[in-house]
């Protein structure tokens, strides 16, 4: 059995201690009580034969590459590691210290399903590299799994050479007592897109980071849909570099929080001196459900150009009353026309997705929670 | 249809009806007029069942006492408001609440859901009678509407929900000529002997399709005036101030 996050502290080449309470970027995140929290190593996941049904399938157990059946266009490589950019500690541990880092190189368009599941009571990292070659499409889905009182750390560490597009959706569904410190590193080449998308639905503690450097006309789309319910902590991070001209990003989330739960929304966007034509979006919504949820939303910009176009926002708010009335006037009950409005309240972000089998599977998802 | 006595109704802590009697009969059209602030819209709320008013009394609607059924009850039962200013809600496609609205209705009352090809059929007859656009049941609910398209909504609504008792708030302000004729359409296509109908209104406009067997005037919380349909061009003619001295 051993602490994770002791782990760091006893000789790790990444960074020589644990970001103290004071130090972590935003006070509202709580890891450092996961910081004596032990865990045992995974142990080697158990092997499992591909079915016809599943073509584009990769099933990753405990970060180990299980089983797939790809088309030829699709390169897979175990054990490779890269980084193009600074990324934060967590992920170049999940880079690092993850036994099995997986590549996938991609040379055609393609569609792609990725499930990663994760053993109970234990310490786990998993690590994805994608490369999109130039002028390549992919739409690519994370499943997240599993996980019961386990600590998991999960990099996917991006690069899309130019005019490349990803549509990128990650589902993370965990056990109700998992803790998933997962991050995506993006890099984005001239004229490539990606739209990331991802739903925090459930586990004990999500973090999410989101690092992004943005080259030449490139445009970036992130959003993401943070449900939290019970004592769950959901946080969102995006730190985004627009490094050239004509880059664009947008970044959308919407937050579902009730009992006594907390979200945090952290974007930072940075738009670099001497760029052009750059445009910057930010926005978050969080909707509470109840007197004690909390949502603590922090858009950030910082501009060192003056040719751009930048805004953010924050909104937080309660269902509305008057339409909580209208509906009950129509005969439909308080939880339906509650049920109703909160649908109404995420659609927007789901319905942004713009990869409509991956909409369709968001929302089979949702079903499945108890929003 | 529904017997109201000594109705007392807030809203705020504000009392606005101060102990109000009326009776509608099955079949019957009751005007309720007066001047701004005077507590028309506060009864149909009251009536409604609407969060906003706090309300003493006694109510009955078809024989049961509904004083203490939350709005969602009563509509079930048959009561029906189109509001004087409905809300717009955003990501709620019309044509989803208009069908949940119907089968939650029916749910409630026992009856099996409407399959959707009978729905539909009957949607696009009533949409095509009151002369509304298909496009609207895309849009979010009242989202982007017209005045005259946000009304007109309500009258589908009602159309859909076969009410017993209709209240109508001032339905016909903010409406064109022809957008007052297709609404008046709508409401005269559901008057029956089972069906009541309670309007508020300014003006006798609509009073010219649509034919009032009562009209009340309100004045501080209370009916001071009741008459047949010739009150409300009588009012037109010469304002309260004069009608209510002459009485």
């Amino acid at each position: 059995m051993y602490s994770p996050l002791h782990e760091l502290l006893q000789g790790s080449p990444y960074f020589t201690k644990v970001p103290s309470k004071k130090e972590e970027k935003w006070r509202f995140s709580n890891l450092f009580n996961y910081l004596d929290k032990e865990y045992q190593k995974a142990s080697i996941p158990t092997q499992k034969v591909p079915s016809k049904e599943e073509a584009n399938v990769l099933e990753i157990h405990d970060g180990q590459l299980i089983s797939h059946h790809l088309p030829s266009c699709v390169h897979i490589k175990e054990h490779s590691i890269f980084c193009e950019i600074e990324v934060n500690p967590f992920a170049k541990l999940a880079s690092h210290s993850s036994p099995y880092p997986l590549e996938l190189n991609i040379f055609e368009d393609v569609d792609l399903k990725l499930y990663f599941h994760y053993n109970n009571e234990c310490f786990l990292s998993s690590n994805l590299n994608i490369i999109l070659q130039e002028g390549v499409k992919a739409n690519i889905y994370l499943y997240f799994k599993g996980g019961e009182n386990s600590f998991i750390s999960h990099a996917n560490h991006v690069k899309l050479e130019s005019k490349s597009k990803l549509y990128l959706t990650q589902e993370k569904h965990l056990s109700k007592t998992a803790v998933l410190i997962s991050q995506d590193c993006l890099h984005l080449h001239e004229n490539s897109y990606l739209q990331n998308f991802n739903l925090l639905s459930q586990g004990e503690y999500l973090h999410h980071f989101s690092k992004a450097d943005l080259h030449y006309q490139s445009e970036l789309k992130v959003s993401s849909l943070l449900l939290s319910s019970d004592a769950q902590r959901d946080i969102f991070s995006c730190d985004i570099n627009h490094l050239a001209d004509g880059s664009k990003s947008q970044v959308l989330s919407k937050q579902v929080i009730k009992d006594k739960s907390t979200c945090v929304f952290d974007a930072n966007t940075m738009i670099a001196k001497g760029t052009k034509a750059t445009q910057a979006q930010q926005s978050s919504h969080a909707l509470l459900l109840s007197e004690s949820a909390q949502i603590h939303a922090k858009p950030h910009l910082e501009i060192y150009s003056d040719d751009l176009s930048a805004s953010h926002g924050s909104t937080v708010g309660e269902l509305d009353e008057l339409a909580i009335s209208y509906l009950l006037s129509r005969g439909i009950s308080l939880s339906k026309a509650k049920e109703i409005l909160v649908s109404a309240f995420i659609n927007e972000v789901i319905e942004d997705i713009e990869v409509s089998e991956h909409q369709k599977r968001v929302f089979k998802a949702l079903g499945e929670t108890d929003v | 249809m529904l017997k109201i006595k000594n109705l007392e109704v807030s809203i705020a802590d504000k009392e606005v009806i101060k102990g109000l009697d009326l009776e509608v009969k099955a079949g019957e059209v009751h005007v309720v007029m007066g001047l701004n602030g005077t507590g028309k819209s506060t009864l149909l709320k009251a009536i409604s069942g609407s969060y906003e008013t706090s309300s003493k009394g006694k109510m009955y609607f078809l024989d049961e006492d509904i004083i203490e059924l939350g709005a969602d009850e009563r509509a079930v039962k048959g009561v029906f408001m189109s509001f004087q200013n409905p809300i717009e809600i955003p990501g709620v496609n019309t044509i989803y609440f208009l069908k949940t609205a119907v089968n939650e209705q029916r749910k409630s009352r026992g009856e099996e859901e409407l399959p959707s090809p009978i729905f539909m059929k009957e949607l696009q007859e009533k949409m095509s009678f009151l002369e509304i656009d298909k496009s609207i049941l895309q849009r979010s609910l009242n989202v982007g509407f017209s005045g005259g398209e946000k009304k007109k909504s309500e009258i589908l609504q009602m159309m859909m929900l076969h009410p017993k008792l209709i209240l109508l708030d001032e339905i016909d302000s903010g409406l064109d000529i022809d957008a007052l004729k297709s609404v008046a359409k709508g409401i005269n296509s559901l008057l029956s002997p089972q069906t009541s109908l309670i309007i508020v209104t300014h003006y006798n406009r609509l009073l010219e399709y649509i034919k009032a067997d009562f009209v009340h005037i309100l004045q501080e919380g209370k009916i001071v005036k009741t008459s047949d349909a010739s009150l409300a061009k009588e009012l037109e003619e010469k304002g309260y101030e004069d009608v209510l001295s002459s009485s």
